[in-house]
C-alpha cells in the first residue's frame, strides 16, 4: 500500500510516503524549488517520492492524506475579519483549492483523506515515537481553530481529549514578540530562541499581561496586544506602549532590552509549557510524552520538559514543525485504510532525501574542471582527510548520503568543525553563513562519548533538546552563553560514515564531537543536490568540501564560479514585479511567476 | 477582532461549494468583500529628488545629479542638470527600445545620439538619454515618464507600446474577481467575446498611457514612436475551445492548410484560411499567418503584410507567450490619433522600413524576432526620428563594430529557438542556423561559443558552473543565451548543423561529450516529460503560456498540440526502453513515433495508463532522437470544455481556454539493463 502524506499551500509543503508502512521518502519542496519555506504544490517531492517508491505513477497511490481541513480553517479565517489588506485577491476564500491543487499539479485522482492540523501534529510524534502508551500534546500558532492539544496515544489510537482555540496560542504569542523583535514570523523564531540566554528574564511579570492561565490545559492571550488579522504586523501599539518602546528594526542592533525580552519570553513559554506538561500528565498519566507543533522545535524547552517534567520518556518528532504533519497524515491514513498501525518501531532516523552516487558527482566535478581528490574506495583514507581539515581549524561540507528531513542538519548535508576553536562560532556566523553573530552552533557526538561532556543521560539523535556541557575539554564553539548545548548524538547504526569521522576525530584529537550545523547560507534551504553545494561553497568562505568521495578545498574554486554564484543571485533578484498604477485597469504586470523562478537561461527579456 | 468567534463554520461550508464560491466571486467583482475599497495604492511620489528608472539622485558639489551603477552590462553614467546649449533628448520605451538584446554594446540610444550629432545644419549638440529597459510595463513606463520632469528633458521620444498589454491577460494572472468577470462573458459570447473584452480594454490603456504622457511631457516637444512588426514572423498559435466541433474542424484545416502551402497551392491555402478565421473569429492569428505566407508564396508582399497584421490583431488578446510584444493595429491607430490630437509627431517606422526596402512586407533583414531590430533595422527606424527631432534627413552613420550585430543575431538565435512558433522543428531549427551563422560570419569568435553552448547542454548543472563557462563569457555580447542547458532540439539541431560546417572535427569531440553524458544519465532514466527535452513552440514554453497549471516546474506536461516532440541525444549501439505513463479526460489513444518510425500505441482514459517500448537499434541514430506522440484529438468535447472554463472562472479559479490533447506524467527512456 502507497500512501502520500502531504503538508502544502501554507508553510514549507511537504511530501512523504508510507509503503507497506515503511517510511520510504520525506522531503519539503523547498530543497528542490531553492525558496524557502516554498508553499507551493509539491511537485518536486511528490516525484521524488514515487520514484524512491519505485518508479511509482500516481496511479500506483492508494490515497494522499492530507493534514488540515481547509473549510475548518476558512471558518476561522473568516471570524478573523481578515480584509483585502491582507489578500486583495481573496484567493484564501476557496477552501477547495488545496484538493483542486494536489488533483491538478501533481496529476492525482484518486481518494484524498484529510485529517485535522493538530491530529496530523499529535500523530506524526504517537505513531513513529515507537510508544505502545503516551501522553501527547501539541503546540503551534494556529491549526484549523485549535492552536494547542492535548490527547492520549494508545496502540493505533490517538484520542485528543481537550483543545485550546484560536487566538489563544503560545506559537503567535513567541511569533508575535519575535516580530517585534524585528525578526522574521514562520521563520525566525528559533533566532529569539538563540538571543534568549544573553538576557536577564526581567520582564516575566511584564509578559504577564499577555498570557494568563486557564483551568485545565487552558491559557488566554490579552487580545488588546495583538492583531492577528493585520498583514503587516502581529501586535498592536499596546504592546509598543507596554514596552515603551517602537518595534526593533530588522538588522538593527541589538540592545540588552531585546536580549532580556527575548529571555523573558522563553522563560514565560518554558513555564507555562511545564505547566500544561504538568497537567496533561494528571489526566493522562503515562510513562511516555510526545511532542509535536512548530513550538515542539524550541529545544530548551524540550530540555526543561524532559529534565524538570513528570514524564521519563520524551519523543519529539523532529520535523515537529508543518512539514511533520504529513508523516501524521501518512500514519492515520494507515490506520484509516488498514485498521493497524504503521509501525511499533520508534523513528530511527530522518535520511528520508535524495543522494547522489559518487560516479555522478565526478561527472559533475569533471565538468566544472575543478580540482577533487578522489577518495572513491577509499573511505579511511577521505575520513583521514577530512580530519585533517577540520583539526587544522578548517570549516568542512559534508555531503553524504540521503539527505535528512527536517529543519536540523543531522550529518548528512552539514557543515562541520572543531568545537575546540574559540574563534570559530564568530567565523561560521560572519563569513561561511552570513547570519546574526549571536548565534550558536551545535555539536554532533558520538553517542557512547556524549555523558563525557554533556549532562545527558538519553540518546538525542535528532537535536531537539539542549543540555548543559559538562566536559573535560574546552568546546567554546558549540557552548552557549548559558553554558548549553544543543546536541545531536550520532550512533554508527543510522549514518555509519558520519559516525566514523566522529571516531576518526576523537582519535586524532581526543574530542567525539564537531561543530554541525546545517549547510546553507542565510536565506537559503539546506542544500540538496551536488551542484547546490557547490554553489553554496562558490558564495561562502568554506574551506573545503566533501561531496561524497571526493574534497574539494578552498583554493580548488576557481574565481568565476564565486562570480557565477553572485551573478545567479542578482539574476533571480531582478525577477521582481512592478506594483500596478491605480490609473490603468488590469491585473499584475508581469509575465514571469512571482515566485522568481526563470524560464530556463533567460536572465533579460523584452 | 473579536474573541468571541462567530459561527462561521456553516459559511465555510457554503463556500466549499461551487454556488457559494461562485457567489463570494460575484461579491467580490462587484467590491463588496470587506476592505477592497482600501486597497493598497501606490505611494505618492516623494518630496525631493526620486530615481528615474535606474537613475538615482545622487549629491555632487551640491548639486543634484542622477547616476545609475547597474543596467545589465552597461558602464555608470551620470546625467548633468541640463547644460545650456545641449538639447536633451529622453527615450522611453521597453526592450524594442532599449536595444534588446545588443545592448548595452549598441542600442536605439546610441544610434540617435550618432544620427543626431551627424546632422549638419541643426541647432547645437545632443544628448540622448536612455530611460528604456526591457520587460517593463506600463505602470513602470508612467512612472518613468512622471519622474523625466527632474532632468528637464527637451525632447521626449516615447518608443513604446509593445508591452502595453500586460496585465491583460485572461490567464495566468488574471485575478480572482476578474475570472468571474471572465466567465460572465464567455457563457454570453464564447471565447470571441474575451477577445472582444481585451481589445477594448488594451485600447482604453493605450489612450490613458498617451493623456498621462501628455501631462508628463508639460508642453515639451514629443515624438511618438509606432513600433513595427516583424510579418515574417510566421506565428502558429492555437485557438481557444471553439465550441459544438470547430475545435477539431479547426485543427484538420490548418493540416490541409500546412499541406497546401508546402506544395505552393496558395489560393487553396487562402480558402483555408478564410474558414479557420470563420471558425475561430479572431481569437488566434494561424489562420492570417497561412494566409500571408500564401500571399508571400505568391508574390503579394502587400497583401502578405497586411495578412501579417491581421496575425498580430488576433493573436494580440489571451497572453504573453502567444502575443508576443507588439503592437497590434488597433493600438497603432490610437497612438497616431492622440499624437496628432496632443501636436506631437508620430513616426511610423513601418512606413520608413516600406521607404527603406521598398516593399511594404518586413522581415528578418530588419528584424533579429518578431519586434527587435537589427542594427540596420536600428539605423532605419532612428533615422527617422532624428528627421523628426531635427526636420532633417540625417547621413549614413558608421556602423557599429560587425561583433554587435553578430552578438545580437547569436542572442537572437537563442531567443527564437525557445519562442519562434514556426509550423515545425526544421522551421524554426532553420531560422535558428541562419542567426548563428550570422553572428559566426560577423563574429568569429563565436564558433569556439556554439560549441560550447552544445557542451554545455551534456551537463547535469547550470551552466554558468562550467570551467569554459568564464572564457565563452569573456566574448563581447554572448549574453545570457549561454546559460541554456535545456536540450532545446531546435536550437541543438541548428548548433550541430552550423557546426558541422563549420568545424567536424571539434564538433565529433563535443558530440560524443554530449552523448556520453547523455548515455550515463539513461542508465538511470531521463524524463523527456521535463520542459527541457520538448521540441515544439506551443510545448516549451511552460512558464509563460497560458496554462496555469503549467507553471512552477512544469507538474504535467499538458500536450496544448496534436503532436507532442521529445528529444533525447543517444547512441544508436544498442536498443533504448521508453516508458510513456498518460491519460486523456475521454477515452482515446495515443500513438509513439521514433525518428517518426512508428513504435505503438496506448488507449487512453482517465486513469493514468503506461506504456512500454524499446526502440531497436536502427531505429536509433548517434545524436539528438526525436520522440513524437501522436495524439487523436482535443481529451474533451468543446462545449463540455467551455462550460468547465465557465464553471471555473465564476469561482475564480483559473480554467482550460485552450485545448487539451493528453496529459503526461513521465516519458522515461532508459538503456535496459538487460537488453
Amino acid at each position: 500500500m502507497n500512501i502520500i502524506g502531504l503538508s502544502a499551500f501554507y508553510h514549507e509543503s511537504t511530501c512523504c510516503l508510507l509503503q507497506d508502512g515503511v517510511l520510504v521518502a520525506a522531503v519539503p519542496e523547498e530543497r528542490f524549488t531553492r525558496v524557502k519555506h516554498d508553499r507551493r504544490a509539491p511537485i518536486n517531492a511528490f516525484r521524488y517520492c514515487l520514484q524512491a517508491g519505485g518508479d511509482l505513477s500516481p496511479a500506483d497511490i492508494d490515497c494522499i492524506a492530507y493534514y488540515e481541513s481547509p473549510a475548518k480553517k476558512l471558518s476561522r479565517q473568516l471570524s478573523m475579519n481578515l480584509d483585502a489588506t491582507v489578500d486583495p485577491r481573496f484567493e484564501w476564500l476557496d477552501p477547495g483549492a488545496a484538493e483542486r491543487q494536489i488533483r491538478e499539479s501533481l496529476g492525482y485522482a484518486g481518494p484524498i483523506l484529510t485529517f485535522e492540523h493538530h491530529q496530523s501534529h499529535g500523530a506524526s510524534a504517537f505513531f513513529y515515537s515507537g510508544f505502545r502508551d503516551a501522553a501527547v500534546m501539541t503546540v503551534d500558532g494556529v491549526g484549523e481553530w485549535a492552536t494547542t492539544t492535548y490527547g492520549r496515544g494508545r496502540d493505533e489510537t490517538l484520542s485528543i481529549f481537550e483543545e485550546v482555540h484560536f487566538p489563544h496560542s503560545l506559537g503567535l504569542l513567541y511569533s508575535t514578540l519575535t516580530d517585534y523583535l524585528g525578526f522574521r514570523v514562520l521563520s525566525d523564531e528559533y533566532k529569539v530562541m538563540g538571543l534568549a540566554p544573553y538576557g536577564k528574564p526581567r520582564f516575566v511579570e511584564t509578559l504577564g499581561a499577555l498570557l494568563s492561565m486557564g483551568p485545565g490545559g487552558q491559557f488566554r492571550l490579552n487580545q488588546d496586544y495583538f492583531a492577528f488579522n493585520q498583514a503587516e504586523r502581529m501586535f498592536t501599539p499596546a504592546l509598543e506602549a507596554l514596552f515603551g518602546r517602537p518595534r526593533r528594526v530588522p538588522e538593527s542592533a541589538f540592545e540588552g532590552f531585546h536580549y532580556d525580552l527575548a529571555r523573558s519570553l522563553q522563560r514565560l513559554l518554558e513555564d507555562t509549557l511545564l505547566e500544561k506538561v504538568r497537567y496533561l500528565y494528571e489526566v493522562a498519566p503515562s510513562k511516555n510524552l510526545c511532542l509535536a507543533g512548530g513550538v515542539a522545535l524550541n529545544c530548551v524547552a524540550n530540555g526543561r520538559i524532559h529534565r524538570e517534567g513528570p514524564f521519563e520518556n520524551l519523543f519529539v518528532q523532529p520535523a515537529a514543525g508543518d512539514s511533520g504533519t504529513a508523516l501524521g497524515a501518512a500514519a492515520l491514513a494507515h490506520i484509516e485504510r488498514t485498521g493497524t498501525r504503521h509501525t511499533y518501531a520508534p523513528l530511527s532516523h530522518v535520511y528520508l532525501g535524495p543522494d547522489y552516487d559518487a560516479d555522478a558527482i565526478g561527472r559533475l566535478i569533471d565538468a566544472t574542471g575543478i580540482e577533487a581528490l578522489d577518495f572513491r574506495g577509499d573511505t579511511p583514507g577521505l575520513l583521514a582527510a577530512v580530519v585533517d581539515r577540520l583539526d587544522a581549524q578548517k570549516v568542512v561540507g559534508w555531503f553524504h548520503g540521503r539527505m535528512e528531513f527536517g529543519p536540523r542538519a543531522l550529518g548528512a548535508r552539514s557543515i562541520l568543525a572543531d568545537p575546540r576553536d574559540p574563534e570559530m562560532r564568530d567565523r561560521i556566523n560572519a563569513v561561511i553563513k552570513k547570519r546574526e553573530a549571536f548565534r550558536p552552533f551545535a555539536p554532533a557526538c558520538l553517542e557512547s562519548r556524549v555523558h563525557e561532556h554533556m549532562t545527558l543521560a538519553h540518546p538525542s539523535r535528532f537535536m531537539l533538546e539542549t543540555c548543559q556541557v559538562d566536559s573535560p575539554l574546552d568546546l567554546p564553539a558549540i557552548t552557549h552563553v548559558d553554558g548549553s548545548a544543543r546536541v545531536q548524538t550520532v550512533v554508527p547504526e543510522t549514518n555509519p560514515r558520519f559516525a566514523a569521522l566522529l571516531e576518526a576525530f576523537a582519535e586524532r584529537t581526543g574530542c567525539p564531537m564537531v561543530v554541525n550545523t546545517s549547510f546553507n547560507v542565510r536565506g537559503e534551504p539546506i542544500v540538496c543536490t551536488p551542484e547546490d553545494a557547490i554553489r553554496c561553497m562558490a558564495n561562502s568562505q568554506l574551506d573545503a568540501l566533501v561531496l561524497e568521495d571526493f574534497i574539494i578545498d578552498k583554493a580548488a574554486i576557481p574565481a568565476f564560479l564565486r562570480r557565477a554564484a553572485r551573478l545567479q543571485n542578482h539574476a533571480l533578484a531582478d525577477a521582481t514585479s512592478t506594483a500596478v498604477d491605480p490609473r490603468l485597469s488590469g491585473g499584475v504586470e508581469r509575465w514571469r511567476p512571482a515566485d522568481g523562478v526563470l524560464p530556463d537561461g533567460v536572465y533579460t527579456f523584452v | 477582532m473579536s474573541t468571541d468567534a462567530p459561527n462561521t463554520d456553516a459559511l465555510a461550508t457554503h463556500l466549499a461549494t461551487d454556488a457559494g464560491l461562485t457567489a463570494a466571486r460575484s461579491l467580490q467583482r462587484l467590491g463588496l468583500l470587506p476592505g477592497q475599497t482600501r486597497l493598497p495604492r501606490i505611494p505618492p511620489p516623494e518630496s525631493g529628488p526620486s530615481p528615474v528608472l535606474d537613475w538615482r539622485p545622487v549629491q555632487r558639489e551640491g548639486v543634484t545629479v542622477f547616476e545609475r551603477d547597474r543596467f545589465v552590462r552597461c558602464k555608470p553614467k551620470t546625467i548633468q542638470p541640463t547644460p545650456s546649449g545641449v538639447t536633451r533628448v529622453c527615450l522611453f520605451g521597453e526592450s524594442l527600445a532599449a536595444g534588446f538584446p545588443m545592448a548595452p554594446a549598441f542600442s536605439p540610444a546610441i544610434a540617435l545620439e550618432g544620427l543626431l550629432s551627424s546632422t549638419e545644419g541643426c541647432s547645437g549638440p545632443f544628448e540622448v538619454i536612455d530611460l528604456a529597459r526591457p520587460n517593463m510595463g506600463p505602470s513602470a513606463q508612467l512612472a518613468v515618464a512622471e519622474a523625466a520632469r527632474q532632468i528637464a528633458p527637451d525632447v521626449y521620444v516615447f518608443m513604446t507600446g509593445n508591452n502595453w498589454h500586460y496585465g491583460l491577460s485572461v490567464e495566468p494572472t488574471a485575478d480572482p474577481a476578474t475570472r468571474s468577470q471572465y466567465a460572465q462573458q464567455l457563457g454570453q459570447g464564447g471565447p470571441a467575446a474575451l477577445a472582444s473584452t481585451f481589445r477594448t480594454a488594451l485600447a482604453a490603456r493605450a489612450r490613458v498611457m498617451l493623456d498621462v504622457f501628455a501631462a508628463a511631457t508639460e508642453g515639451a516637444r514629443a515624438i511618438v514612436v509606432i513600433p513595427p512588426v516583424n510579418h515574417a514572423w510566421s506565428r502558429r498559435t492555437p485557438p481557444p475551445w471553439l465550441g459544438e466541433d470547430r475545435t477539431a474542424r479547426w485543427y484538420t484545416l490548418l493540416e490541409a492548410g500546412e499541406m497546401h502551402l508546402a506544395a505552393g497551392a496558395y489560393d487553396a491555402v487562402l480558402d483555408i484560411a478564410k474558414t479557420m478565421a470563420s471558425l475561430d473569429q479572431g481569437t488566434t492569428g494561424t489562420p492570417h499567418t497561412l494566409a500571408a505566407e500564401a500571399h508571400r508564396g505568391a508574390h503579394r508582399p502587400a497583401a502578405a503584410a497586411a495578412a501579417a497584421m491581421d496575425a498580430v490583431e488576433a493573436a494580440n488578446w489571451h497572453n504573453y507567450s502567444w502575443a508576443l510584444p507588439q503592437v497590434p493595429r488597433t493600438v497603432a491607430d490610437i497612438m497616431r490619433a492622440e499624437a496628432t490630437r496632443l501636436g506631437y509627431t508620430c513616426v511610423d517606422l513601418t512606413a520608413a522600413f516600406t521607404a527603406h526596402t521598398g516593399s511594404p512586407d518586413h522581415g528578418f533583414d530588419l528584424f533579429l524576432d518578431q519586434c527587435h531590430l537589427t542594427v540596420e533595422g536600428t539605423h532605419v527606424a532612428m533615422t527617422a526620428v532624428s528627421a523628426a527631432i531635427t526636420g532633417e534627413t540625417p547621413p549614413p552613420i558608421d556602423p557599429p563594430p560587425a561583433f554587435v550585430g553578430a552578438s545580437g543575431a547569436f542572442q537572437a538565435a537563442h531567443w527564437v529557438s525557445q519562442f519562434f512558433p514556426g509550423r515545425d522543428l526544421e522551421e524554426v531549427s532553420a531560422l535558428v542556423s541562419r542567426q548563428l551563422e550570422a553572428g559566426v560570419a560577423g563574429h568569429p569568435g563565436l564558433a569556439t561559443v556554439l560549441l560550447d553552448q552544445l557542451r554545455f547542454k551534456g551537463l547535469d548543472c547550470d551552466a554558468a558552473l562550467h570551467a569554459r563557462f568564464p572564457k565563452a563569457m569573456g566574448l563581447p555580447g554572448v549574453g545570457a543565451a549561454l546559460g541554456s542547458l535545456a536540450l532545446n532540439p531546435p536550437q541543438t539541431m541548428a548548433l550541430i548543423d552550423v557546426l558541422s560546417r563549420l568545424d567536424p572535427g571539434g564538433l565529433e569531440v563535443v558530440l560524443d561529450t554530449l552523448i556520453a553524458s547523455y548515455e550515463a544519465r539513461l542508465r538511470d532514466g531521463i524524463d523527456l516529460a521535463h520542459p527541457w527535452y520538448s521540441g515544439q513552440f506551443w510545448e516549451r514554453t511552460p512558464l509563460a503560456w497560458n496554462d496555469a497549471r503549467g507553471r512552477h516546474a512544469a507538474p504535467l506536461y499538458r500536450a496544448p498540440s496534436p503532436d507532442s516532440r521529445f528529444a533525447v541525444a543517444a547512441n544508436a549501439h544498442a536498443p533504448l526502453a521508453l516508458e510513456l505513463v498518460a491519460r486523456t479526460q475521454q477515452v482515446t489513444a495515443v500513438e509513439i513515433f521514433v525518428n517518426e518510425r512508428a513504435l505503438g500505441a496506448l488507449v487512453l482514459g482517465a486513469d493514468w495508463r503506461r506504456w512500454r517500448g524499446l526502440v531497436p537499434p536502427d531505429t536509433l541514430r548517434r545524436g539528438l532522437n526525436h520522440i513524437r506522440l501522436a495524439w487523436r484529438g482535443p481529451n474533451m468535447e468543446d462545449g463540455a470544455a467551455i462550460a468547465e472554463a465557465e464553471r471555473r472562472l465564476a469561482m475564480g479559479i483559473d480554467a482550460d481556454l485552450f485545448p487539451v490533447f493528453g496529459e503526461v506524467y513521465s516519458l522515461t527512456a532508459r538503456r535496459p539493463l538487460d537488453p
